[in-house]
Protein backbone atom coordinates (compact mmCIF):
# COMPACT_ATOMS: atom_id res chain seq x y z
CA UNK A 1 0.00 0.00 0.00
CA UNK A 2 1.38 3.38 -0.87
CA UNK A 3 -1.12 5.45 1.11
CA UNK A 4 -0.04 6.63 4.50
CA UNK A 5 -1.85 5.88 7.75
CA UNK A 6 -5.11 7.63 8.39
CA UNK A 7 -4.57 11.12 9.77
CA UNK A 8 -5.86 12.05 13.19
CA UNK A 9 -9.29 13.52 13.87
CA UNK A 10 -7.94 17.03 13.34
CA UNK A 11 -7.44 16.72 9.61
CA UNK A 12 -10.01 14.04 8.95
CA UNK A 13 -11.55 16.13 6.21
CA UNK A 14 -8.23 16.92 4.56
CA UNK A 15 -8.06 16.35 0.80
CA UNK A 16 -5.61 13.46 1.25
CA UNK A 17 -7.91 11.43 3.45
CA UNK A 18 -10.92 12.31 1.32
CA UNK A 19 -9.01 11.02 -1.67
CA UNK A 20 -8.10 7.81 0.16
CA UNK A 21 -11.71 7.40 1.23
CA UNK A 22 -13.14 7.74 -2.23
CA UNK A 23 -10.97 5.26 -4.09
CA UNK A 24 -13.18 2.78 -5.93
CA UNK A 25 -13.83 -0.53 -4.17
CA UNK A 26 -14.13 -2.50 -7.35
CA UNK A 27 -11.23 -1.66 -9.61
CA UNK A 28 -9.24 -3.51 -12.27
CA UNK A 29 -8.09 -6.22 -9.84
CA UNK A 30 -11.66 -7.06 -8.96
CA UNK A 31 -12.55 -7.11 -12.65
CA UNK A 32 -9.72 -9.52 -13.39
CA UNK A 33 -10.75 -11.72 -10.47
CA UNK A 34 -14.38 -11.85 -11.64
CA UNK A 35 -13.33 -12.73 -15.20
CA UNK A 36 -10.96 -15.42 -13.92
CA UNK A 37 -13.69 -16.80 -11.69
CA UNK A 38 -16.19 -16.94 -14.56
CA UNK A 39 -13.61 -18.67 -16.75
CA UNK A 40 -12.82 -21.16 -13.96
CA UNK A 41 -16.51 -21.94 -13.48
CA UNK A 42 -17.04 -22.43 -17.22
CA UNK A 43 -14.00 -24.66 -17.55
CA UNK A 44 -14.92 -26.75 -14.52
CA UNK A 45 -18.53 -27.19 -15.58
CA UNK A 46 -18.26 -27.62 -19.37
CA UNK A 47 -14.67 -28.49 -20.28
CA UNK A 48 -13.50 -30.90 -17.61
CA UNK A 49 -14.07 -34.65 -17.88
CA UNK A 50 -16.25 -36.40 -15.35
CA UNK A 51 -14.35 -38.61 -12.95
CA UNK A 52 -15.11 -42.33 -13.37
CA UNK A 53 -15.60 -43.37 -9.76
CA UNK A 54 -17.30 -40.41 -8.14
CA UNK A 55 -19.22 -39.12 -11.12
CA UNK A 56 -20.16 -35.48 -11.53
CA UNK A 57 -20.00 -34.76 -7.79
CA UNK A 58 -16.21 -34.92 -7.99
CA UNK A 59 -16.34 -31.51 -9.66
CA UNK A 60 -17.29 -30.01 -6.30
CA UNK A 61 -13.63 -30.61 -5.42
CA UNK A 62 -12.55 -27.60 -7.50
CA UNK A 63 -14.84 -25.08 -5.85
CA UNK A 64 -14.49 -26.61 -2.39
CA UNK A 65 -10.72 -26.94 -2.14
CA UNK A 66 -9.97 -23.59 -3.76
CA UNK A 67 -12.37 -21.89 -1.32
CA UNK A 68 -10.65 -23.70 1.55
CA UNK A 69 -7.18 -22.59 0.44
CA UNK A 70 -8.41 -19.01 -0.04
CA UNK A 71 -9.94 -19.06 3.45
CA UNK A 72 -6.63 -20.26 4.90
CA UNK A 73 -4.86 -17.48 3.01
CA UNK A 74 -7.22 -14.88 4.49
CA UNK A 75 -6.92 -16.37 7.99
CA UNK A 76 -3.14 -16.38 7.66
CA UNK A 77 -3.35 -12.65 6.95
CA UNK A 78 -5.53 -12.16 10.06
CA UNK A 79 -3.02 -14.00 12.28
CA UNK A 80 -0.03 -12.24 10.76
CA UNK A 81 -1.62 -8.79 10.94
CA UNK A 82 -2.62 -9.41 14.57
CA UNK A 83 1.03 -9.93 15.46
CA UNK A 84 2.09 -6.95 13.32
CA UNK A 85 -0.48 -4.73 15.02
CA UNK A 86 0.67 -5.53 18.55
CA UNK A 87 4.23 -4.98 17.40
CA UNK A 88 3.99 -1.79 15.31
CA UNK A 89 0.60 -0.38 16.42
CA UNK A 90 -0.17 0.53 12.84
CA UNK A 91 -3.89 0.90 12.29
CA UNK A 92 -3.49 -0.28 8.72
CA UNK A 93 -2.51 -3.71 10.06
CA UNK A 94 -5.68 -3.74 12.13
CA UNK A 95 -7.84 -2.73 9.21
CA UNK A 96 -6.26 -5.38 7.02
CA UNK A 97 -6.88 -8.01 9.70
CA UNK A 98 -10.52 -6.91 9.91
CA UNK A 99 -10.94 -7.07 6.14
CA UNK A 100 -9.28 -10.47 5.82
CA UNK A 101 -11.39 -11.80 8.71
CA UNK A 102 -14.63 -10.82 7.03
CA UNK A 103 -13.60 -12.27 3.67
CA UNK A 104 -12.36 -15.44 5.39
CA UNK A 105 -15.84 -15.92 6.83
CA UNK A 106 -17.33 -15.82 3.32
CA UNK A 107 -14.89 -18.43 2.03
CA UNK A 108 -15.27 -20.61 5.12
CA UNK A 109 -19.03 -20.52 4.59
CA UNK A 110 -18.45 -21.66 1.01
CA UNK A 111 -16.23 -24.51 2.23
CA UNK A 112 -18.68 -25.61 4.90
CA UNK A 113 -21.64 -25.65 2.50
CA UNK A 114 -20.02 -27.20 -0.57
CA UNK A 115 -18.38 -29.89 1.57
CA UNK A 116 -21.61 -31.60 2.64
CA UNK A 117 -22.90 -31.40 -0.95
CA UNK A 118 -19.94 -33.58 -1.89
CA UNK A 119 -20.13 -35.74 1.23
CA UNK A 120 -23.77 -36.71 0.76
CA UNK A 121 -23.38 -38.56 -2.57
CA UNK A 122 -19.83 -39.82 -1.92
CA UNK A 123 -19.74 -40.66 1.78
CA UNK A 124 -23.49 -41.07 2.13
CA UNK A 125 -23.65 -38.47 4.91
CA UNK A 126 -23.90 -34.69 5.02
CA UNK A 127 -21.60 -34.30 7.94
CA UNK A 128 -19.11 -36.33 9.94
CA UNK A 129 -16.91 -35.26 12.83
CA UNK A 130 -13.78 -35.82 10.87
CA UNK A 131 -10.62 -33.90 11.77
CA UNK A 132 -10.71 -31.43 8.92
CA UNK A 133 -14.44 -30.85 8.96
CA UNK A 134 -14.34 -30.15 12.66
CA UNK A 135 -11.38 -27.83 12.26
CA UNK A 136 -13.11 -25.85 9.52
CA UNK A 137 -16.29 -25.62 11.58
CA UNK A 138 -14.32 -24.22 14.50
CA UNK A 139 -12.42 -21.85 12.26
CA UNK A 140 -15.84 -20.56 11.26
CA UNK A 141 -16.88 -20.14 14.92
CA UNK A 142 -13.61 -18.41 15.78
CA UNK A 143 -13.85 -16.06 12.82
CA UNK A 144 -17.47 -15.26 13.63
CA UNK A 145 -16.51 -14.62 17.26
CA UNK A 146 -13.65 -12.42 16.11
CA UNK A 147 -16.00 -10.29 14.00
CA UNK A 148 -18.64 -10.09 16.75
CA UNK A 149 -15.95 -8.93 19.18
CA UNK A 150 -14.89 -6.25 16.70
CA UNK A 151 -18.46 -5.05 16.53
CA UNK A 152 -18.83 -4.94 20.31
CA UNK A 153 -15.95 -2.56 21.12
CA UNK A 154 -16.32 1.14 20.36
CA UNK A 155 -12.87 2.48 21.09
CA UNK A 156 -10.72 1.94 17.97
CA UNK A 157 -7.42 1.24 19.72
CA UNK A 158 -9.06 -1.06 22.25
CA UNK A 159 -10.85 -2.88 19.45
CA UNK A 160 -7.59 -3.31 17.58
CA UNK A 161 -5.73 -4.64 20.62
CA UNK A 162 -8.51 -7.01 21.68
CA UNK A 163 -8.98 -8.47 18.24
CA UNK A 164 -5.23 -8.83 17.74
CA UNK A 165 -5.01 -10.84 20.97
CA UNK A 166 -7.91 -13.04 19.85
CA UNK A 167 -6.32 -13.45 16.43
CA UNK A 168 -3.06 -14.69 17.98
CA UNK A 169 -4.74 -16.99 20.51
CA UNK A 170 -6.98 -18.49 17.82
CA UNK A 171 -3.91 -19.27 15.73
CA UNK A 172 -2.44 -21.07 18.75
CA UNK A 173 -5.67 -22.98 19.26
CA UNK A 174 -5.83 -24.50 15.78
CA UNK A 175 -3.19 -27.22 16.34
CA UNK A 176 -4.99 -28.28 19.52
CA UNK A 177 -8.35 -28.71 17.86
CA UNK A 178 -6.72 -30.54 14.99
CA UNK A 179 -4.74 -32.79 17.32
CA UNK A 180 -7.72 -33.67 19.52
CA UNK A 181 -9.91 -34.69 16.65
CA UNK A 182 -7.06 -36.40 14.84
CA UNK A 183 -6.99 -39.00 17.58
CA UNK A 184 -10.19 -40.22 15.96
CA UNK A 185 -9.87 -41.87 12.59
CA UNK A 186 -10.23 -39.45 9.76
CA UNK A 187 -12.53 -39.96 6.79
CA UNK A 188 -11.44 -36.94 4.85
CA UNK A 189 -9.49 -37.60 1.64
CA UNK A 190 -5.79 -36.88 2.02
CA UNK A 191 -4.38 -33.99 -0.03
CA UNK A 192 -4.38 -35.01 -3.65
CA UNK A 193 -2.40 -32.32 -5.38
CA UNK A 194 0.23 -31.40 -2.84
CA UNK A 195 1.45 -34.92 -2.24
CA UNK A 196 5.23 -35.33 -2.29
CA UNK A 197 5.12 -37.65 -5.31
CA UNK A 198 3.11 -37.02 -8.44
CA UNK A 199 -0.44 -35.73 -8.06
CA UNK A 200 -2.90 -38.58 -8.49
CA UNK A 201 -5.12 -36.71 -10.92
CA UNK A 202 -5.26 -36.58 -14.72
CA UNK A 203 -3.63 -33.51 -16.24
CA UNK A 204 -6.87 -31.96 -17.45
CA UNK A 205 -8.28 -31.98 -13.96
CA UNK A 206 -5.06 -30.56 -12.51
CA UNK A 207 -5.28 -27.65 -14.95
CA UNK A 208 -8.91 -27.02 -13.99
CA UNK A 209 -8.05 -27.15 -10.32
CA UNK A 210 -5.00 -24.89 -10.52
CA UNK A 211 -6.97 -22.42 -12.62
CA UNK A 212 -9.85 -22.50 -10.18
CA UNK A 213 -7.49 -21.99 -7.28
CA UNK A 214 -5.75 -19.02 -8.89
CA UNK A 215 -9.11 -17.42 -9.72
CA UNK A 216 -10.36 -17.99 -6.19
CA UNK A 217 -7.19 -16.60 -4.60
CA UNK A 218 -7.45 -13.54 -6.88
CA UNK A 219 -11.06 -13.04 -5.82
CA UNK A 220 -10.00 -13.40 -2.20
CA UNK A 221 -7.29 -10.75 -2.54
CA UNK A 222 -9.59 -8.44 -4.52
CA UNK A 223 -12.35 -8.75 -1.91
CA UNK A 224 -9.93 -8.10 0.95
CA UNK A 225 -8.68 -5.03 -0.90
CA UNK A 226 -12.19 -3.77 -1.54
CA UNK A 227 -13.13 -4.38 2.08
CA UNK A 228 -9.96 -2.55 3.15
CA UNK A 229 -10.89 0.47 1.08
CA UNK A 230 -14.36 0.41 2.57
CA UNK A 231 -12.68 0.37 5.99
CA UNK A 232 -10.61 3.42 5.11
CA UNK A 233 -13.70 5.36 4.04
CA UNK A 234 -15.64 4.25 7.11
CA UNK A 235 -12.86 5.36 9.43
CA UNK A 236 -12.76 8.79 7.76
CA UNK A 237 -16.49 9.20 8.35
CA UNK A 238 -16.14 8.01 11.95
CA UNK A 239 -13.27 10.40 12.56
CA UNK A 240 -15.40 13.25 11.19
CA UNK A 241 -18.29 12.23 13.45
CA UNK A 242 -15.96 12.13 16.43
CA UNK A 243 -14.41 15.49 15.56
CA UNK A 244 -17.84 17.05 15.25
CA UNK A 245 -19.03 15.68 18.58
CA UNK A 246 -15.83 16.76 20.26
CA UNK A 247 -15.87 20.20 18.62
CA UNK A 248 -19.40 21.11 19.52
CA UNK B 1 -20.75 -45.16 -20.21
CA UNK B 2 -18.89 -48.19 -21.52
CA UNK B 3 -19.93 -50.53 -18.79
CA UNK B 4 -23.54 -50.72 -17.70
CA UNK B 5 -24.40 -48.84 -14.54
CA UNK B 6 -21.34 -46.74 -13.94
CA UNK B 7 -21.35 -44.08 -11.24
CA UNK B 8 -24.72 -42.90 -9.98
CA UNK B 9 -25.85 -39.56 -11.31
CA UNK B 10 -24.60 -36.97 -8.86
CA UNK B 11 -24.78 -33.93 -11.10
CA UNK B 12 -27.57 -32.32 -9.05
CA UNK B 13 -25.23 -31.99 -6.07
CA UNK B 14 -22.50 -30.35 -8.04
CA UNK B 15 -24.87 -27.97 -9.82
CA UNK B 16 -26.23 -26.83 -6.45
CA UNK B 17 -22.68 -26.46 -5.11
CA UNK B 18 -21.54 -24.31 -8.02
CA UNK B 19 -24.70 -22.19 -8.06
CA UNK B 20 -24.48 -21.66 -4.31
CA UNK B 21 -20.80 -20.70 -4.43
CA UNK B 22 -21.56 -18.17 -7.17
CA UNK B 23 -24.46 -16.72 -5.15
CA UNK B 24 -22.27 -16.49 -2.06
CA UNK B 25 -19.38 -14.69 -3.72
CA UNK B 26 -21.63 -12.39 -5.73
CA UNK B 27 -23.78 -11.76 -2.67
CA UNK B 28 -20.86 -10.66 -0.54
CA UNK B 29 -19.59 -8.38 -3.31
CA UNK B 30 -23.01 -6.78 -3.63
CA UNK B 31 -23.34 -6.30 0.13
CA UNK B 32 -19.91 -4.68 0.17
CA UNK B 33 -20.91 -2.44 -2.69
CA UNK B 34 -24.14 -1.31 -0.96
CA UNK B 35 -22.29 -0.61 2.27
CA UNK B 36 -19.73 1.48 0.39
CA UNK B 37 -22.43 3.36 -1.49
CA UNK B 38 -24.27 4.23 1.72
CA UNK B 39 -21.00 5.43 3.20
CA UNK B 40 -20.16 7.50 0.15
CA UNK B 41 -23.55 9.20 0.34
CA UNK B 42 -22.93 10.13 3.95
CA UNK B 43 -19.49 11.41 3.03
CA UNK B 44 -20.90 13.48 0.16
CA UNK B 45 -23.64 14.95 2.38
CA UNK B 46 -21.01 15.84 4.93
CA UNK B 47 -18.70 17.64 2.52
CA UNK B 48 -21.65 19.59 1.13
CA UNK B 49 -22.62 20.88 4.60
CA UNK B 50 -18.99 21.53 5.44
CA UNK B 51 -18.49 23.54 2.24
CA UNK B 52 -21.55 25.76 2.66
CA UNK C 1 11.60 -2.84 44.91
CA UNK C 2 8.31 -4.24 43.77
CA UNK C 3 7.11 -7.46 45.37
CA UNK C 4 7.91 -10.52 43.29
CA UNK C 5 5.54 -11.58 40.53
CA UNK C 6 4.16 -14.57 42.37
CA UNK C 7 3.81 -12.75 45.67
CA UNK C 8 1.87 -9.89 44.11
CA UNK C 9 -0.23 -12.43 42.20
CA UNK C 10 -1.06 -14.01 45.52
CA UNK C 11 -2.15 -10.61 46.93
CA UNK C 12 -4.57 -10.19 44.06
CA UNK C 13 -5.91 -13.70 44.45
CA UNK C 14 -6.31 -13.24 48.19
CA UNK C 15 -8.25 -10.01 47.62
CA UNK C 16 -10.65 -11.74 45.21
CA UNK C 17 -11.10 -14.73 47.46
CA UNK C 18 -11.69 -12.47 50.47
CA UNK C 19 -14.46 -10.66 48.58
CA UNK C 20 -15.93 -13.99 47.58
CA UNK C 21 -15.63 -15.44 51.06
CA UNK C 22 -17.35 -12.45 52.64
CA UNK C 23 -20.26 -12.37 50.23
CA UNK C 24 -20.42 -16.05 49.28
CA UNK C 25 -23.42 -15.42 47.03
CA UNK C 26 -21.72 -16.11 43.70
CA UNK C 27 -20.15 -19.37 44.76
CA UNK C 28 -23.39 -20.73 46.14
CA UNK C 29 -25.32 -19.57 43.09
CA UNK C 30 -22.88 -21.26 40.71
CA UNK C 31 -23.00 -24.45 42.77
CA UNK C 32 -26.78 -24.51 42.64
CA UNK C 33 -26.61 -23.89 38.89
CA UNK C 34 -24.17 -26.79 38.44
CA UNK C 35 -26.22 -29.31 40.44
CA UNK C 36 -29.39 -28.06 38.76
CA UNK C 37 -27.78 -28.59 35.37
CA UNK C 38 -26.73 -32.11 36.26
CA UNK C 39 -30.27 -32.88 37.44
CA UNK C 40 -31.80 -31.35 34.30
CA UNK C 41 -29.65 -33.54 32.10
CA UNK C 42 -31.15 -36.55 33.86
CA UNK C 43 -34.56 -35.76 32.43
CA UNK C 44 -33.22 -35.52 28.89
CA UNK C 45 -31.75 -39.01 29.23
CA UNK C 46 -33.14 -42.34 28.12
CA UNK C 47 -31.50 -44.74 30.57
CA UNK C 48 -32.47 -47.78 28.47
CA UNK C 49 -30.73 -46.43 25.37
CA UNK C 50 -27.54 -44.93 26.82
CA UNK C 51 -25.69 -46.32 29.81
CA UNK C 52 -25.03 -43.87 32.64
CA UNK C 53 -21.32 -44.54 32.33
CA UNK C 54 -21.39 -43.29 28.71
CA UNK C 55 -23.43 -40.19 29.46
CA UNK C 56 -21.90 -39.04 32.75
CA UNK C 57 -18.50 -37.77 31.51
CA UNK C 58 -20.23 -35.54 28.97
CA UNK C 59 -22.67 -34.21 31.56
CA UNK C 60 -19.87 -33.57 34.03
CA UNK C 61 -17.69 -31.63 31.61
CA UNK C 62 -20.39 -29.68 29.86
CA UNK C 63 -21.90 -28.56 33.15
CA UNK C 64 -18.47 -27.82 34.55
CA UNK C 65 -17.60 -25.68 31.52
CA UNK C 66 -20.80 -23.69 31.76
CA UNK C 67 -20.58 -23.11 35.50
CA UNK C 68 -16.94 -22.16 34.95
CA UNK C 69 -18.09 -19.55 32.43
CA UNK C 70 -20.57 -18.15 34.95
CA UNK C 71 -17.89 -17.70 37.56
CA UNK C 72 -15.37 -16.27 35.08
CA UNK C 73 -17.89 -13.63 34.07
CA UNK C 74 -17.64 -12.20 37.57
CA UNK C 75 -13.88 -12.17 37.70
CA UNK C 76 -13.54 -8.80 35.99
CA UNK C 77 -17.18 -7.87 36.29
CA UNK C 78 -16.58 -7.03 39.97
CA UNK C 79 -13.78 -4.63 39.04
CA UNK C 80 -16.13 -2.52 36.92
CA UNK C 81 -18.15 -1.26 39.90
CA UNK C 82 -16.76 2.04 41.27
CA UNK C 83 -14.00 1.73 38.65
CA UNK C 84 -12.09 -0.60 40.96
CA UNK C 85 -10.03 -1.62 37.97
CA UNK C 86 -8.30 1.77 37.94
CA UNK C 87 -7.15 1.28 41.53
CA UNK C 88 -5.85 -2.15 40.61
CA UNK C 89 -3.89 -0.65 37.73
CA UNK C 90 -2.37 1.98 40.02
CA UNK C 91 -0.97 -0.70 42.32
CA UNK C 92 2.83 -1.00 41.99
CA UNK C 93 2.70 -4.51 40.51
CA UNK C 94 3.14 -6.00 37.07
CA UNK C 95 0.16 -6.48 34.80
CA UNK C 96 1.15 -10.13 34.54
CA UNK C 97 0.74 -10.41 38.31
CA UNK C 98 -2.83 -9.11 38.03
CA UNK C 99 -3.55 -11.80 35.46
CA UNK C 100 -1.94 -14.60 37.45
CA UNK C 101 -3.68 -13.49 40.64
CA UNK C 102 -7.07 -13.32 38.96
CA UNK C 103 -6.44 -16.70 37.34
CA UNK C 104 -5.41 -18.24 40.65
CA UNK C 105 -8.55 -16.96 42.37
CA UNK C 106 -10.63 -18.33 39.48
CA UNK C 107 -8.83 -21.66 39.66
CA UNK C 108 -9.63 -22.03 43.35
CA UNK C 109 -13.22 -20.99 42.69
CA UNK C 110 -13.55 -23.52 39.88
CA UNK C 111 -11.84 -26.24 41.94
CA UNK C 112 -14.47 -25.60 44.59
CA UNK C 113 -17.16 -26.22 41.97
CA UNK C 114 -15.43 -29.46 40.94
CA UNK C 115 -15.33 -30.72 44.52
CA UNK C 116 -19.11 -30.57 44.49
CA UNK C 117 -19.96 -31.49 40.88
CA UNK C 118 -17.83 -34.64 40.58
CA UNK C 119 -19.47 -36.36 43.57
CA UNK C 120 -22.89 -35.04 42.48
CA UNK C 121 -22.56 -36.64 39.07
CA UNK C 122 -21.32 -39.86 40.66
CA UNK C 123 -24.21 -39.84 43.09
CA UNK C 124 -27.01 -38.90 40.71
CA UNK C 125 -25.86 -41.20 37.90
CA UNK C 126 -24.83 -44.08 40.14
CA UNK C 127 -21.22 -44.20 39.05
CA UNK C 128 -18.67 -46.54 40.63
CA UNK C 129 -16.05 -43.89 41.39
CA UNK C 130 -14.13 -45.37 44.31
CA UNK C 131 -10.46 -45.70 43.51
CA UNK C 132 -10.50 -43.56 40.37
CA UNK C 133 -11.52 -40.48 42.36
CA UNK C 134 -7.98 -39.12 43.04
CA UNK C 135 -6.93 -39.54 39.40
CA UNK C 136 -10.19 -37.97 38.26
CA UNK C 137 -9.53 -34.93 40.44
CA UNK C 138 -5.97 -34.68 39.11
CA UNK C 139 -7.25 -34.64 35.52
CA UNK C 140 -9.95 -32.17 36.46
CA UNK C 141 -7.31 -29.87 37.90
CA UNK C 142 -5.17 -30.08 34.75
CA UNK C 143 -8.25 -29.30 32.64
CA UNK C 144 -9.27 -26.46 34.96
CA UNK C 145 -5.90 -24.71 34.61
CA UNK C 146 -6.28 -24.34 30.84
CA UNK C 147 -9.93 -23.34 31.17
CA UNK C 148 -9.14 -20.67 33.73
CA UNK C 149 -6.14 -19.29 31.81
CA UNK C 150 -8.16 -18.63 28.67
CA UNK C 151 -11.32 -17.72 30.57
CA UNK C 152 -9.64 -15.11 32.77
CA UNK C 153 -8.16 -13.32 29.77
CA UNK C 154 -11.47 -13.34 27.90
CA UNK C 155 -13.33 -12.21 31.00
CA UNK C 156 -11.09 -9.15 31.16
CA UNK C 157 -11.82 -8.50 27.52
CA UNK C 158 -15.55 -9.17 27.58
CA UNK C 159 -16.10 -6.98 30.67
CA UNK C 160 -15.16 -3.92 28.58
CA UNK C 161 -17.45 -4.65 25.65
CA UNK C 162 -21.08 -4.35 24.89
CA UNK C 163 -22.61 -7.85 24.77
CA UNK C 164 -20.31 -8.95 27.63
CA UNK C 165 -22.52 -11.83 28.78
CA UNK C 166 -22.82 -13.13 25.24
CA UNK C 167 -19.28 -12.52 24.13
CA UNK C 168 -17.51 -14.45 26.89
CA UNK C 169 -19.08 -17.82 25.99
CA UNK C 170 -18.89 -17.09 22.29
CA UNK C 171 -15.16 -16.45 22.46
CA UNK C 172 -14.29 -19.04 25.09
CA UNK C 173 -16.22 -22.12 24.01
CA UNK C 174 -14.12 -22.86 20.90
CA UNK C 175 -11.09 -22.69 23.16
CA UNK C 176 -12.69 -25.05 25.67
CA UNK C 177 -13.25 -27.74 23.04
CA UNK C 178 -9.83 -29.42 23.34
CA UNK C 179 -10.22 -29.28 27.14
CA UNK C 180 -13.71 -30.76 27.24
CA UNK C 181 -12.70 -33.35 24.69
CA UNK C 182 -9.54 -34.48 26.48
CA UNK C 183 -11.12 -34.42 29.92
CA UNK C 184 -14.28 -36.25 28.87
CA UNK C 185 -12.36 -38.95 26.97
CA UNK C 186 -10.01 -39.51 29.90
CA UNK C 187 -12.92 -39.61 32.34
CA UNK C 188 -14.85 -42.18 30.37
CA UNK C 189 -11.74 -44.35 30.01
CA UNK C 190 -11.18 -44.23 33.73
CA UNK C 191 -14.82 -44.99 34.48
CA UNK C 192 -14.69 -47.96 32.11
CA UNK C 193 -11.85 -49.34 34.23
CA UNK C 194 -9.21 -48.97 31.52
CA UNK C 195 -5.60 -48.37 32.58
CA UNK C 196 -4.48 -44.76 33.02
CA UNK C 197 -1.73 -45.24 30.41
CA UNK C 198 -4.37 -45.51 27.68
CA UNK C 199 -5.59 -42.01 28.45
CA UNK C 200 -2.06 -40.61 28.23
CA UNK C 201 -2.37 -39.13 24.68
CA UNK C 202 -5.38 -37.09 25.80
CA UNK C 203 -3.64 -35.98 28.96
CA UNK C 204 -0.64 -34.88 26.94
CA UNK C 205 -2.91 -32.58 24.92
CA UNK C 206 -4.37 -31.16 28.13
CA UNK C 207 -0.93 -30.50 29.62
CA UNK C 208 0.35 -28.92 26.40
CA UNK C 209 -2.78 -26.76 26.29
CA UNK C 210 -2.12 -25.56 29.86
CA UNK C 211 1.49 -24.70 29.13
CA UNK C 212 0.81 -22.92 25.83
CA UNK C 213 -2.20 -20.92 26.93
CA UNK C 214 -1.01 -20.06 30.41
CA UNK C 215 2.09 -18.55 28.80
CA UNK C 216 0.29 -16.90 25.88
CA UNK C 217 -2.48 -15.43 28.04
CA UNK C 218 -0.04 -14.10 30.63
CA UNK C 219 1.99 -12.44 27.89
CA UNK C 220 -0.97 -10.93 26.01
CA UNK C 221 -2.87 -9.79 29.12
CA UNK C 222 -0.97 -6.46 29.41
CA UNK C 223 -2.30 -5.52 25.96
CA UNK C 224 -5.85 -5.86 27.26
CA UNK C 225 -5.36 -3.43 30.12
CA UNK C 226 -3.45 -0.74 28.30
CA UNK C 227 -5.02 2.70 28.27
Amino acid sequence: MTTRALPDDADAASPASMGAASRPLFDWLFGVAVLAMVAAFVRAVYFTPIEALQGAAQKIYYVHVSAALSAYLALGIVALMSIVYLWLRDERADRLAESAGEVALVFLTAVLTTGPLWGKPIWGTWWTWDARLTLTLFLWFLTAGYLVLRGAVDDPSMRARYSAVIGILAALLIPFIHLSVYLFNTLHPKPILLKPDKPSMPNEMVVTFVGFFIACALLCVALIRARYRYGVARDVVRAMDAAEEGGE
Amino acid sequence: MLQGGGPPDTSAYYRIAYAWAAVLYAGYSIILWTRARRLRRRLAARTRTAGS
Amino acid sequence: MKPSLLLSAWFIARKDLAIEFRTRTAFLAVLVFAVLGIATFYFAWDATAVAAIDLAPGVLWVIFTFSGLLSLQRSFGVELADRAMDALLLAPIDREAIFLGKALANLLFVAGILVVTVPSVALLYNLPLGRTLPILFAIALIAAIGLVAVGTLFSAMAANTRLAELLLPMLSLPFFVPIVYGAAQTTSMLLAGRPVAEAWPFMKILIAFDLVFLTACTLTFPYILEE
